[in-house]
């Protein structure tokens, strides 16, 4: 009790001075805010492909360590498919290649060794004749576009075997590879980073200059991802006029008051305001992750003021000046609303448990928002609502209480909290809790599908991505493991231990389940002994010696792109049939199985790289970081709700509801195939951090009846009457807000709205009928009924 | 708040108590494990084992065995099939060696396969277990086997590399190819004329006839690919630049009928019109009905190397190379009629099986049954 007194006594102090000195506060605050929205004007788009990357993780290591070797996932492949009469082999499609080809080469940023296409030198012909190899570049230096020379085109390619490579196996398109260097750590971090939305706009000028009834153009690469999310982005800002406008709806009904309407939406948007001002100070910027934060701080500063100033209304009808009506509410909500924010920040402070960077800035900049959230929401909105004059219509409508359909609604539910109710609810429960248990299992790490996991099936990405898979024998999956050989006098692949090392890894590779087809030194080393051998199949073999290997150094020129100078690296690249979480992890698994059991002196197996390297680090960042992000995040809610009611009942009541949306939540995302990944882990402990607030507010209240005497039911009802409209209300808005999301097109948004939405709603329906049933038990048969005219209304 | 305590006499605070509360403390346990089941590790969905995979390897030869299929290939890999069908599996090699194996025969009692650097290997229970016989580290590669001719196997390879056994395999003897008349002047001289079409120096795959083909070596030193008995008990061993051999004297002495063709000859077979069929890059085939004396070059609709031939208990006569050419000749080898869907890939090998099935091997692994069916409805 003194501690409570010592705290209720801490709180009006603060309440005095913050009514007290309103006016100064609220000079200062208008400064503030002028401030951050100068600086608002300053934040920028900060998209990155390192920033998507747990960049600490062991396979990025790799990739980083050979990023400027090898290309890693940063591809670009630009598609000309000809919609036209026959093949490629006509003048207009191939003019639109080399036009192509020259605009490509031209992109900034691009590496333009590593561009390949027909009309690139790189790419030759080779042909095994009778008296040794012939061989020419593919398009005759001297090209002008006649028939005959594009009859030798069509012979030389097919000569070249770049069929089903840079041609298509249909012969209906051609294409042009890139290769973009997005980060060369001789010149520093910002030395050289690629202008990805300069990129993007020179590929859209591709496109639409190359385009027309004849030709189409695909095109396929991170850049291009980019340049459609951002696309993406763009349409959320519709999602948020929605979402404000439904809000602004909502809150409006609920009130029955313009003023508290635009007050409530004003004091929700100050933190996003702020938030936004902020970001430009700290050096962060928005990327399609974090610019969902904004919407989750409006959501989460509309639930909270709904709180202050429903409080406010209720004093205020019940003939309290505006005033003295402020300072009550502050009053009575700053400890239930202050712990409920920092449930929040805490929320979004463990999800950087996650270590990719952009997990990272979205974790900060959520914590930032809500706490910036505890200055305007609970000191800005009790000082504006001070000068607010409650519409007589909204008076009126208050006074005449909750509606029969609340009521009713809230009487049912005070039935939860009878024991004998509460043994039904714990039923139902339990049978939930079985079905969704079993189901949570079937949830995977990772991706699941196809295409570009980040847009939508039918997004126009998806759609190029198909087109190029469809047609070429290449696949966009690809795992790189890379093999370190160091120490080799001379060029390591010259040595027959490292090369069988590598050959010998290819057949296994090969084997594994999931695996389309691998590419390597030794293969292609292979290749080229044979073609010595009048192209003898059976010559596709591995000398021992380093006068045979030599005869299959043209395979281990560096600008192939499989190994550095000398073979001091050598990559082997797997294409994989899909990117299922799973199937990549299996093949991992595999190939540490094959690294383990082949030890071999100075050669150093090492996993990853490639796009589907960046997905085994990021599954398994994600993987790792499920269990300690929610063992922290409750730990943390545990504790903080031991410390702020002092009750290990009240734990229980508060956290079990919780951990059981969570498993539900698992269940769900198995049921709509949606994997656990960079965007969706976060989304459990966003949505347990918001979702205790109801559990908080409502166990606040009562507590506050529970010590003085009422018995639980009672004390849960006045609970309900009191703050249970404001919980609903504000689920239902939050999920709104967060559900407009469902319609992005950005797929791992659409994800993330959908999960919140639900975690929202059904952690508000765990704190109305799960907690009471709880409590029900542990509060069995003491204190006395607060009215007995209502408690006999309501048995 | 004020209300309701001066409204009750007494106001002793409600305490939660454990002993009542026991239903939602064992609910509670009963989330908690729940939880700990859903968010313990996921097991994985079964995968297939990770092995080597009949159509995900190179296969080089391909033999039968009784009623099993045997296959040898790269690495040095061999896989047995009871029934030909899906279930291939990787023999027993009592020392792996990885070196790649390029061809496999079945004798009466054994079944013996051959390498790079030199490996033989022999099989005494069908293709199940295999030892070694010979292996020299560094060697050269054996390329092919044959026989028995008169009791005798023959193992052929790179650089004129001959060996012979004469105990079913079991040990091996190093011979050199004798000549039994003249050096081969007409096969030198083609090669010659060839370099002035030489590529261009910039051409960074333009020197490897550089090193080879420009000394004028005897037989001994080309490369053997091929090698059969014709229907007049002569054996006939075909090789690297047109090399054509063949001896009377069950293999003491070699002729060679070089200037039949430049290229090399992958292979030879003896035709059931007692005539012969020798096969090499390019689309090139040639056969004889006199034998040997006089060559033919077969009709053959595109210039892909040919890899392997095989004849038919139908008589067809079958080769088999580049871009996955599977060629069928109904005329004893005048005119081939192509029978197989174009792919990237070689075919090293082809079997004709009892069945009338028909056994491929290459780039792409093993297949059975390739083009079954397919002569059928086609008239060659």
């Amino acid at each position: 009790m003194s501690n409570a007194s010592k705290m209720e006594k801490f709180v009006g102090g603060i309440a005095d001075i913050l009514i007290g000195r309103r006016k100064l506060l609220a000079v200062i605050f208008a400064i503030v805010t002028v401030l951050f929205a100068g600086s608002a004007t300053r934040v920028k788009l900060d998209p990155g492909f390192l920033k998507l990357i747990p960049i600490k993780h062991e396979y990025m290591r790799t990739m980083m360590d050979y990023m400027r070797d090898f290309s890693g996932a940063n591809t670009l492949l630009v598609n000309l498919r000809w919609k036209g009469e026959g093949d490629i082999y006509n003048k207009e499609f191939m003019d639109a290649l080399q036009g192509a080809t020259d605009e490509v080469f031209y992109i900034p940023g691009v590496n333009r060794t590593k561009v390949s296409s027909l009309f690139t030198p790189s790419t030759y012909y080779i042909e095994i004749t009778e008296q040794g190899f012939n061989g020419e570049p593919v398009v005759p230096a001297k090209y002008s576009g006649t028939p005959e020379e594009l009859e030798q085109v069509r012979k030389n390619v097919a000569l070249s075997g770049q069929i089903g490579l840079i041609v298509a196996n249909d012969l209906k398109g051609a294409m042009i590879r890139a290769d973009l260097q997005d980060y060369d750590p001789s010149k520093g971090q910002e030395g050289q980073r690629v202008d990805y939305w300069e990129v993007q706009q020179k590929l859209t000028e591709i496109r639409q200059k190359f385009e027309n009834q004849n030709v189409e153009v695909n095109i396929i690469g991170f850049a291009r991802l980019l340049g459609d999310v951002i696309y993406g982005l763009l349409g959320v800002f519709i999602f948020f006029g929605v979402a404000f406008l439904i809000t602004m709806a909502l809150l409006y009904w609920y009130t029955r008051s313009v003023r508290l309407t635009v007050v409530a939406l004003i004091v929700a948007l100050l933190p996003v305001l702020w938030l936004i001002g902020t970001l430009p100070l700290i050096g962060f910027g928005i990327d399609p992750m974090s610019i969902l934060v904004p919407f989750l701080i409006f959501s989460i500063g509309v639930s909270h003021a709904v709180q202050m100033t429903n409080a406010w209304r209720q004093e205020v009808v019940a003939g309290a000046t505006a005033v003295e009506a402020s300072r009550a509410a502050f009053c009575k909500l700053f400890i239930p609303g202050a712990v409920a924010l920092l449930t929040n920040a805490l929320g979004f402070a463990v999800i950087m448990f996650i270590d990719i960077p952009i997990v990272h800035e979205l974790g900060i900049t959520a914590c930032l928002g809500v706490l910036l959230m505890i200055v305007t929401n609970k000191m800005i909105l009790p000082i504006i609502l001070t000068r607010v004059k409650l519409e007589e219509s909204s008076r009126q409508h208050s006074l005449r209480g909750p509606s029969p359909l609340m009521g009713g609604l809230w009487k049912a539910l005070a039935r939860c909290a009878e024991p004998r109710t509460a043994l039904i609810v714990f039923a139902v429960c339990a049978v939930l809790l079985v079905v969704t248990t079993m189901a949570s299992r079937k949830m995977v790490i990772g991706d699941s599908g196809k295409g570009v996991p980040e847009l939508r099936h039918d997004s126009r990405y998806n759609y190029d991505d198909r087109a190029i898979n469809s047609s070429y024998n290449i696949g966009t999956d690809v795992l790189t493991v890379i093999a370190e050989a160091k120490d080799f006098e001379g060029d390591s692949c010259l040595h027959y231990d490292v090369v069988d090392l590598i050959d010998r890894f290819e057949l296994y590779v090969r084997g594994i389940d999931g695996v389309q087809s691998v590419t390597s030194v030794a293969g292609i080393g292979k290749l080229v002994i044979s073609a010595f051998n009048e192209g003898n199949p059976r010559y596709r073999a591995l000398p021992r010696t380093q006068t045979g290997l030599s005869t299959g150094s043209k395979a281990f020129d560096p600008n192939l792109g499989l190994n550095n100078e000398s073979c001091r690296a050598i990559q082997v690249l797997i294409f994989m049939k899909n990117h299922d979480g799973t199937v990549i992890a299996h093949a991992v698994e595999e190939i540490k199985k094959f690294i383990a059991a082949n030890p071999t002196k100075g050669v150093n197996l090492r996993l990853a790289s490639g796009n589907v390297g960046v997905m085994a680090a990021t599954n398994e960042a994600v993987g790792s970081a499920e269990v300690t992000m929610l063992a922290a995040i409750f730990g943390a809610l545990a504790l903080l709700c031991l410390i702020t009611f002092r009750s290990f009942a009240a734990v229980i009541c508060i956290i079990v509801p919780l951990t059981m949306v969570s498993i539900f939540c698992n269940a769900l995302m198995a049921v709509l195939g949606i994997g656990l990944k960079v965007a969706t882990l976060p989304v459990v402990a966003l949505g347990v951090g918001v979702g205790v607030d109801y559990g908080i507010y409502l166990f606040e209240r009562i507590q506050h009846s529970l010590d003085e005497g009422v018995d639980f039911r009672s004390a849960f009802y006045d609970a309900m009457r009191q703050r249970g409209t404001a919980a609903v209300f504000t689920a239902i808005t939050m999920a709104i807000g967060v559900g407009t999301w469902a319609f992005s097109a950005l797929k791992f948004q659409a994800d993330m709205g959908i999960l919140l939405a639900f975690m929202f709603l059904v952690n508000m329906l765990g704190a109305i009928c799960l907690l009471p049933a709880l409590g029900a038990w542990f509060y069995k048969g003491q204190g006395r009924p607060l009215a007995t005219g209502k408690a006999a209304e309501v048995g | 708040m004020n209300r309701m305590t001066s409204t009750l006499e007494s106001s002793t605070p409600v305490r939660s108590s454990y002993r009542s509360g026991w239903p939602s403390v064992l609910f509670a346990v009963a989330v908690a494990g729940a939880a700990a089941y859903a968010f313990s590790h996921r097991p994985p969905p079964p995968f297939a084992p990770t092995q080597v995979q009949a159509d995900r390897i190179q296969i080089n030869g391909v033999a039968s065995a009784g009623t099993r299929l045997v296959a040898v290939g790269e690495l040095g890999r061999i896989l047995i099939s009871d029934d030909g069908k899906a279930g291939w599996r990787e023999a027993t090699v009592d020392k792996p060696r990885g070196s790649t194996l390029t061809q496999v025969l079945s004798i009466d009692g054994a079944v013996l396969a051959v390498g790079h650097d030199g490996w033989i290997l022999r099989s005494e229970d069908q293709g199940q277990t295999w030892k070694e016989m010979e292996f020299v580290a560094e060697g050269d590669p054996l390329l092919g086997l044959a026989g028995p001719y008169d009791g005798k196997l023959f193992a052929f390879g790179s650089f004129g590399l001959f060996l012979t056994s004469t105990d079913g395999g079991k040990t091996w003897t190093k011979e050199k190819l004798a000549e039994e008349g003249a050096a081969p002047a007409a096969a030198a001289a083609a090669p010659a004329a060839a370099e002035a079409a030489a590529p261009a120096e910039e051409d960074p795959w333009a020197d490897p006839f550089a090193n080879i083909g420009q000394a004028d070596e005897g037989i001994g030193d080309r490369h053997l690919n091929g090698m059969t008995r014709a229907a007049d008990g002569s054996l006939w061993l075909v090789g690297e630049r047109g090399l054509l051999l063949q001896s009377k004297d069950k293999g003491a002495t070699w002729k060679d009928h070089g200037g039949v063709y430049a290229g090399s000859f992958f292979g030879i077979l003896s035709l059931p019109s007692r005539g012969l069929l020798a096969y090499g890059m390019r689309g090139n085939a040639y056969y004889s009905t006199d034998s040997g004396q006089t060559w033919t070059k077969s009709r053959i609709p595109e210039a892909l190397s040919l890899f392997s031939g095989a004849v038919t208990a139908q008589n067809e006569v079958i080769l088999v190379g580049a871009s996955n050419a599977v060629f069928v000749s109904r005329d004893g080898g005048i005119s081939f009629t192509r029978m197989s869907p174009v792919n990237q890939k070689s075919l090293t090998a082809v079997l004709p099986l009892a069945s009338g099935d028909i056994v491929t091997a290459g780039e792409g692994g093993v297949e059975l049954g390739g083009l079954n069916a397919q002569p059928k409805g086609v008239t060659p």
